[in-house]
């Protein structure tokens, strides 16, 4: 097929185009909506007694893990109550450990609290 | 599947009817406190601040929510432990394909698959997937039953962990992601079908892990693919020997996925994931031991990513193909086979309209380009077929009526070098995963 044909160039100009209005919306939106261990200190869903550390992993758990096999649902969308059935259903499927599942339930409980804090 | 309280293994009905009794005991023991004038005289009561006496009642629903639960644990009888390990789940899509002119239309049950797993231990776990396409299994039929996964799991550490068995090649997006309501489109993207040909199983053992958090990676050493069916219009799909493959030539497969928004947690949008893949082996395997006798190789390189920001997805792959040999398969196949698509997303469905049952519904409408060429580079004396050579774009858009619950509808025009006039297509499809 010819390089320049009609088809093929719209394409390059619909890939020019979504490069563009990714990085708009990137700029606009602003920093990531998943909020990191410190945003959720700074928000005060954090006791003192909360393991940060495990909170920082079950950020990364909940990135790599969950936004690997399927939309990303931010933390706000559920409740902490909801989450909980879910995490336990979907760290079987995702092979984690009893550990990696406690502190991504940790992370989601905090993050949940502070989205619906904010709301 | 019953909701389960937080790894305990309790309905969440037998969990409010295990409480039952306390809340009914602590009415009673609470309304007269709250409510009497009468109590609010006696010296003891009043000498109590309204947190202390709060603090009371809680001990006392802890001490009478023990009794309960060891009444419960004589009269109730218990779940078997074994039957908690193991893990059900599944999806399915039903598409109808409608083309312009002589182009067949169709109601196509197109898959419908379960999941199940086992955990053995807190380290070792069982995946399986098997799958039903297009309803009816016969010799004369395109209907297929296989199974898709069949692997286990040894949980090690982070950096390292164990696989073994039959696991999806870790090529592209769709391969590994491909229940429908992951994806946008009725049907699989043109390049997940020609160019990586999903669904695309394959047996052995390998290792997985995170090298630093924001790095992921998965390395395989497994069966190969049958070189003898290959073609020029779907390049390697046929090559895919889903009973019993020989591992006369085994390949090795592998891929990594960088995170920036764990590596920079500020990065701007939701989720990034930018990966790379690849796959080299031999092509002189066949079904039950019985090789074609190919004298070639295959190398994959692949390259996807997926970004959200705001209410936007976007996400794209490259794949090329590089076969050396190609001269001795013969059937047209090509030297080299490239294909790439971009998408863009938007869901709009506004936060107001997400009440009553429409809570947690979404909307969203995409578009989607895609070039690929089966026929991109050719050995010398070997003329290309030109309809190999495809672009399509498709529009469509989903309506999650829950997020596991999609209904889809799209439109696609098609285009490839012979100059032909390619039927436009419609595709209404429904999909789930549970």
């Amino acid at each position: 097929m010819n390089p320049w044909s009609g088809n093929r160039v719209t394409g390059w100009i619909l890939a020019f185009a979504l490069a563009f209005l990714a990085g708009i919306a990137g700029c606009a939106v602003g920093r990531t909506s998943v909020p990191t261990a410190e945003d959720l200190s700074v928000a005060g869903v954090l006791s003192g007694k909360t393991n940060v550390e495990a909170v920082r992993r079950g950020r990364v758990i909940f990135v790599t893990e969950c936004g690997a096999c399927h939309k990303l649902y931010l933390p706000g969308e559920y409740s902490p109550q909801e989450w909980r059935p879910i995490v336990k259903r979907m760290a079987d499927r995702a092979s984690l450990g009893t550990e990696q599942a406690l502190d991504l339930d940790m992370y989601l409980t905090a993050a949940s609290l502070a989205a619906r804090q904010m709301r | 599947m019953s909701q389960k309280s937080h790894y305990t293994g309790v309905s969440r009905s037998a969990l409010w009817f295990r409480f039952l009794p306390v809340f009914l005991i602590a009415c009673l023991l609470g309304l007269p406190v709250a409510s009497s004038p009468a109590s609010a005289k006696e010296p003891s009561e009043s000498s109590l601040s309204t947190e202390d006496k709060i603090l009371e009642l809680e001990r006392s629903l802890e001490a009478l929510s023990g009794k309960v639960e060891e009444l419960k644990k004589v009269q109730a009888p218990e779940i078997p432990s074994w039957v908690n390990r193991f893990t059900l789940g599944g999806y399915g899509e039903m598409h109808a394909n409608f083309g312009e002119g002589d182009a067949a239309d169709q109601f196509d049950i197109h898959r419908l698959v379960a999941y199940v797993g086992y955990t053995f231990n807190d380290w070792i776990r069982f995946h399986s997937e098997t799958e039903i396409e297009h309803a009816f299994v016969s010799s004369e039929s395109d209907g297929e039953i296989s199974i898709e996964q069949a692997y286990l799991d040894l949980l090690l550490s982070d950096p390292v962990n164990v696989r073994f068995g039959r696991i999806l090649t870790p090529i592209g997006i769709l391969n590994r992601k491909h229940e429908p309501p992951t994806f946008y489109g009725v049907e699989r993207p043109f390049v997940d079908q020609v160019i990586i040909p999903t669904t695309w199983s394959s047996d052995g053992i390998g290792i997985f892990g995170g090298i630093v958090p924001s790095l992921k990676y998965e390395l395989y050493v497994v069966s190969g693919l049958d070189g003898s069916a290959f073609n020029a219009t779907n390049g390697i799909r046929g090559g895919r020997i889903k009973e019993r493959p020989s591992l006369h030539e085994p390949a090795v497969t592998g891929r990594l996925d960088f995170f920036p928004f764990v590596a920079w947690p500020s990065g701007y949008g939701s989720f990034l994931r930018l990966g790379a893949s690849a796959y080299y082996g031999g092509l002189d395997n066949g079904n039950r031991g019985q090789n074609p006798g190919i004298d070639a190789d295959l190398r994959v390189l692949s390259a996807d990513f997926e970004y959200s920001v705001g209410q936007i997805d976007f996400r794209g792959v490259f794949a090329h193909e590089n076969i050396d040999g190609a001269t001795r398969i013969g059937n047209n196949v090509a030297e080299e086979i490239v294909g790439w698509y971009l998408e863009g997303a938007w869901r709009f469905f506004p936060d107001s309209w997400k009440k009553g049952k429409l809570a947690r519904s979404d909307a969203a409408v995409f578009v989607r380009y895609e070039d690929f060429d089966t026929q991109y580079r050719m050995p010398a004396g070997v003329a290309e077929n030109p309809a190999g050579d495809r672009t399509a774009w498709t529009l469509g858009a989903s309506f999650y009526l829950t997020p596991s619950l999609v209904a889809k509808a799209d439109y696609q025009v098609r285009d490839d070098a012979t100059g032909r006039d390619l039927p436009d297509l419609v595709n209404l499809g429904i999909g789930w995963q549970f």
